[in-house]
């Protein structure tokens, strides 16, 4: 008896291992049901309930109209029924239904599911989603070559009618940056973000130029000596030696990072960036002919002992942490970090740290940055398989809104944010959302990239500092640099084997005991063999094209 | 011959009743791994192919060696190539017996309390990501604030360190070190849940014998667990080229790099992020290659030194 | 907890002494990182910024504890991951165990070749893409199945786990054939007693494997109701410096919790629950209890 039933029991054991195993018949159901929210449009009665209710809800303007298009233009899709899937990459993920995304639906008349993932996961995501054929609807595109990727699959729809049609902010906001990309020419398919980027500020403690008697740096050598007293001269009067003159980190300096870039702009190197040398040769910016003095400035800081001195392998987080609890008295970070987003929480010293930013001016009067741009190339795309493009459409229209910001940044007015003074940019959060936590849950703050317009919330609520810093910084972008917005072959190629080079490069000459000449040769001609050469010949080509495009 | 075909056929009769059960246990696993595992395996084709990340891959172009001969055509990754080699060897030398010994002394442990203490310990680390583990060793081995800093002002020390975690000549010794201190508790664990399955009375039997304790580990201990040893060996080298990926990206910096990229931190440079599918595939497929060959290998011998080990 | 005692010779005893104070070594240096995340998790945010090692809290606080369940979002995320732990591990033995058994049995004709097939699998893989297809195919994209069926069997546990079955010795099943009972009576009844310590470690590796598994979480759910912690947990972790809080304005980034501090205290609870259960574990690990029960 027993045994068979232990037999029956084994049996049976098996068969529903094997069931699961090979799957699919037995769970067609559940995936059916909980799928709709995912890569399928949901066709559900319930579905429509909701986008009709809302429909009669909202007053919009643009409602009318649709149907109008719908018959009259057929170049473009515009079920308003289908979900539009977002993809964005984010840093927490807000609740499923949350206040923010309700608004926007509500605002824009459109079934939204925004997917959100962690940056590092981003592009793994959205490379699988695109090779399964599961593009989302909207996503970001981070770079020239992806870009190009992408136009060349023909996964993207041509946005040009749609927005002309249906949304003037884009277009309007837009007008400067879109006709700078070659691939939008006669056509959109890349919307890039509208806002001005905050360039890099030379941040210095100004409590402690007090304290030594000394003047704002505004050239090269007032700036050395400000960071050797600063190190040597004990700026908090504690009498230990216990501070440094600069804070860096290396991933922040090689390739278009912040760090130093002031600096490379006093010898009047775009860092990071093109540049055009006088023979005509478009190369990148470590072969401009100024590039030798600036690293021998820079290696005689640091030989000075005034840079803190783990700069090879101090994680990012500590290095700001130097800056912040006042053993470091120079970053140069954009004013936004600085002087708005750690003031004054972060600092631990009590009174917090004054804070100034200076302009750093070499032998000629030589100063300033290039302008920062978020990567060329870099904006958002619409898939062709988009069934609601006209739904993207108004989307986009109503982000690029001061509206449509603020909901996205703020979050809903009066629920979990009130101004107090809009002019100023006086903002203050209401009940629970005072909670940085609360408010992300809510939608706050998350999908802010989002179409973001020339004058986005964020700049808006900066404190007044750090709009004087971020000011500052936009006034300094006045170097000249190559803006090449095609797609490079050899880059696509070799780029990250050149790059390797390049940050393998500065790293050595920051620490090396040889002399700086030797290796600088040693690996440029090591870059230029692995394709440095060949891609600097087809960048003096693009250049030719698309000079006129940038004026 | 009637009789001995028949009694053949018995004998297969007797077999199958014997043995069905087991059959029909496989089952499961057999197909799971048929499914999962085998269905997708197409994938492979990547890495002969010109596959960027769209459309079908079965329609993408067949382009040869050419993924191959573009990885090894690069400085970067022939040094890549000779780095994972010397950092997987010496993960293999250090770390493969480092569990072993550690679960010999925890099993010679008597007190109950401590030995539980030892065993949940030595797991902890693994539970902890190689992000936060860099964050601790740069605040341990920092030569301007960290705790080596510290430790040498008390001694009075005052003079220059060094910086174990940039320079060229000991970060791959870091990269063994962390490793085999992160990787231990698996092992051992496994080693130990291992040890008790041996036969206590072997133990007991030793003992009337007058053998010490060292015998006893030696002879009975190490005798008893050296089925498990050999599969983990065997597992282990199928896996040598994995230097260590998630390690290796978080804890190099520029200053090492020449010491420390492996082919899988080269390769994600180049692009993984990007979609280059074919690159990598190749670059993984190339990998996998080797490690079959050295685990035809390691089991050809193991089966010389003992028939009854070995996993195929 | 041998029977029969024995003297130590005095070498035994300085050997033993060494072995001791290595062990306590050995744990300091394996517990510390840990804590380290533990008590830093527990400090204020600014006290911790100057660095260092950290024994106690400074300044205790639950700050970033608090901050993380005010949010609706980390329940449905616990749930699901522990849901999914608690499921997918319970599958993975059975499979596993079920494989792993016949494999051990040296009479078994064709055991070779299934070995190998098995083993292949762990040398190569079809990749991302093919995988990713072949769960859409299955329709298996955003269901809970797709947290339990894809990694249910892993090639590796069930290698060591039939290694451990070999050590049983075969007389006991010879034994027990002989009163008729088929394999899998045996399976049950003297295998699966006989092999605790060897499912404590099966559970504990499928265990944490299948709370620390985020990538499949990442790709193949979209559905925010199916989220799982680690996915939850990850997105708040790694921020990419140049494109987070750090550069672009945000007024909420200035609440006094460090970027440093959140790490920690995600780390903290998302091992604790691992600690915890692998405690209550370890009571499978003590040795030379079972060959004799099962034999009286």
């Amino acid at each position: 008896m027993m045994k068979r039933q232990r037999r029956i029991v084994s049996i049976l054991l098996i068969v529903v291992l094997l069931c699961s195993v090979s799957g699919c018949s037995g769970e067609q159901k559940p995936s059916e049901t909980t799928a709709a929210s995912g890569t399928q449009a949901p066709t559900s009665a319930a579905a429509k309930e909701t986008t009709q209710a809302e429909k009669s809800e909202t007053t919009q303007a643009g409602q009318p109209e649709t149907t109008v298009a719908e018959e009259t233009v057929p170049s473009w899709t515009a079920d308003d029924s289908a979900e539009i899937t977002i993809l964005v990459s984010s840093d927490t993920s807000p609740d499923a239904d949350n206040l923010v995304l309700q608004e926007l639906e509500k605002q824009t008349n459109t079934k939204i599911n925004i997917i959100t993932v962690s940056g590092s996961e981003y592009s793994t995501k959205l490379n699988t989603m695109i090779a399964a054929d599961d593009v989302p609807d909207v996503f970001w595109s981070s770079n020239i070559n992806s870009l190009d990727k992408y136009l060349k699959a023909g996964i993207l729809a041509d946005m040009k009618a749609v927005l002309e049609a249906k949304a003037p902010n884009v277009i309007e906001e837009t007008k400067d940056i879109i006709p700078r990309i070659k691939a939008n020419e006669n056509a959109i398919y890349l919307i890039p973000n509208a806002d001005r980027l905050y360039p890099a500020n030379v941040v210095i403690r100004t409590d402690w130029l007090e304290n030594l008697n000394l003047e704002m740096p505004t050239d090269l050598d007032s700036f050395a000596k400000v960071m050797h007293a600063f190190t040597y001269d004990d700026p908090d009067g504690n009498g230990i030696k216990d501070t440094y003159g600069y804070a860096f980190e290396m991933s922040g300096f090689t390739g278009s990072g912040k760090q130093f870039i002031n600096i490379f702009g006093a010898f009047g190197i775009p860092k990071g960036q093109k540049v055009e040398l006088e023979d005509g040769t478009v190369t990148a910016w470590f072969k401009h002919p100024n590039f030798m003095k600036a690293m021998t400035y820079i290696r005689g800081l640091i030989d000075d002992g005034v840079v803190e001195p783990d700069f090879v392998t101090i994680p990012r987080m500590e290095m700001f942490g130097k800056f912040w609890t006042g053993q470091a008295g120079c970053l140069e970070w954009d004013a936004t970090g600085p002087a708005n987003n750690w003031y004054p929480t972060r600092y631990t010293e009590d009174p917090p740290p004054t804070l100034g930013f200076a302009t750093i001016k070499g032998e000629d009067g030589t100063y300033g940055l290039p302008e920062a741009v978020d990567g060329l190339g870099s904006g958002w795309v619409v898939s062709a398989n988009c069934k609601n493009m006209e739904g993207v459409a108004r989307i986009a229209n109503f982000c690029m809104s001061e509206e449509g910001a603020d909901l996205l940044y703020l979050g809903v007015e009066n629920v979990m944010y009130r101004w107090i003074d809009k002019e100023k940019g006086e903002v203050e959060y209401l009940g629970d959302y005072v909670d940085t936590a609360v408010h992300r849950a809510a939608g706050g703050y998350v999908y802010s990239k989002l179409f973001k317009p020339s004058s986005p919330a964020d700049y808006r609520t900066l404190m007044p500092l750090a709009r004087e810093g971020v000011q500052l910084a936009w006034d300094n972008t006045v170097l000249e640099w190559v803006y090449i917005s095609q797609a490079s072959e050899v880059r696509n190629e070799y780029g990250s084997d050149m790059d390797g080079i390049i940050t393998e490069m500065i790293t050595e000459m920051l620490l090396t005991t040889e002399d700086l000449q030797t290796v600088y040769d040693r690996y440029i001609k090591e870059w230029e063999e692995t394709g440095g050469s060949a891609w600097e010949e087809e960048m003096t080509g693009f250049w030719e094209e698309e000079r006129d495009l940038w004026r | 011959m009637n009789t001995t075909e028949r009694s053949k056929w018995k004998k297969q009769i007797g077999y199958f009743r014997r043995y069905w059960m087991l059959y029909a246990m496989l089952i499961p696993g057999i197909v799971y791994i048929t499914v999962f595992k085998y269905v997708p395996m197409y994938g492979v084709s990547i890495a002969f192919k010109d596959y960027n990340g769209f459309g079908k891959i079965a329609e993408a172009e067949w382009v040869g060696l050419k993924n191959f001969r573009r990885l090894f055509e690069t400085n970067a990754f022939r040094r890549a190539f000779y780095n994972n080699i010397i950092i997987s060897l010496a993960k293999l030398v250090f770390g493969f017996p480092a569990p072993i010994i550690l679960a010999l002394m925890i099993d010679g442990i008597r007190t109950k309390w401590a030995k539980r203490i030892v065993q949940t310990s030595v797991i902890l680390p693994d539970f902890v990501s190689w992000v936060v583990i860099y964050g601790l060793m740069y605040a341990i081995f920092s030569p301007n604030t960290g705790v080596i800093r510290q430790v040498a002002s008390v001694i009075g020390y005052n003079g220059k360190l060094p910086n174990l975690l940039a320079d060229k000549e000991t970060f791959r010794a870091v990269i063994v070190g962390s490793h085999v201190w992160k990787g231990m508790g698996i092992g051992t664990v496994t080693y130990l849940a291992a040890i008790t399955g041996i036969d206590q009375q072997l133990y007991d039997a030793a003992t009337i014998d007058g053998a010490g304790r060292w015998q006893k580990t030696w002879h009975i201990t190490l005798t008893g667990i050296r089925g498990v040893i050999i599969t983990l060996l065997i597992i282990r080298i199928g896996h040598i080229m994995n230097a260590g990926f998630s390690q290796i990206f978080a804890i190099s910096n520029s200053a090492v790099v020449s010491v420390a990229d492996i082919i899988d931190t080269y390769v994600y440079r180049i692009g993984l992020t990007q979609g280059r599918f074919s690159l990598a595939t190749a670059a993984g497929l190339f990998k996998s290659v080797i490690g079959l060959v050295l685990v035809l290998f390691t089991n050809w011998i193991s089966k010389k030194v003992d028939p009854d080990s070995g996993i195929m | 907890m041998s029977k029969v005692k024995y003297k130590k010779s005095p070498g035994e005893r300085v050997s033993e002494l060494i072995i001791n104070i290595l062990l306590v070594i050995i744990v300091f240096v394996m517990i510390y990182p840990f804590w380290h995340v533990l008590m830093y998790s527990l400090s204020d945010s600014r006290a911790a910024m100057s660095g260092g090692l950290f024994f106690y809290p400074r300044k205790f606080t639950l700050i970033t504890y608090r901050m993380l369940i005010r949010t609706k979002q980390i329940f449905i995320a616990f749930k699901n991951s522990v849901l999914k732990t608690v499921l997918a591990t319970f599958f993975s033995l059975i499979i596993t165990a079920l494989t792993a058994y016949p494999l051990s049995i040296p009479g078994l004709k064709g055991r070779r070749l299934v070995q190998v097939y098995i083993f292949f699998t762990m040398l190569f893989s079809g990749g991302i893409i093919p995988t990713y297809l072949l769960i859409k195919d299955l329709h298996m994209l955003d269901t809970f199945w797709v947290y339990l069926i894809p990694g249910m069997l892993s090639a590796h546990h069930m290698f060591i786990l039939r290694n451990f079955f070999q050590a049983i010795p075969d007389s006991l099943e010879e034994s027990a054939m002989l009163d008729g009972a088929s394999h899998m009576d045996i399976l049950l009844w003297i295998v699966l007693p006989l092999s605790k310590a060897a499912f404590a470690t099966q559970t504990m590796f499928y265990g944490v494997s299948n709370w620390n598994e985020y990538m499949d979480g990442v790709l193949y759910v979209n559905d925010q109701r199916l989220q799982l912690l680690q996915v939850y947990l990850r997105q708040l972790i790694y921020t990419d410096g140049s494109k987070s809080v750090l550069s672009g304005a945000d007024l909420a980034a200035s609440a006094a919790v460090t970027e440093e501090s959140m790490k920690m205290t995600v780390v903290a609870i998302t091992v604790l629950p691992v600690i915890i259960v692998y405690s209550f574990l370890q009571k499978y690990y003590m040795k030379g209890i079972m060959i004799g029960s099962v034999k009286e």
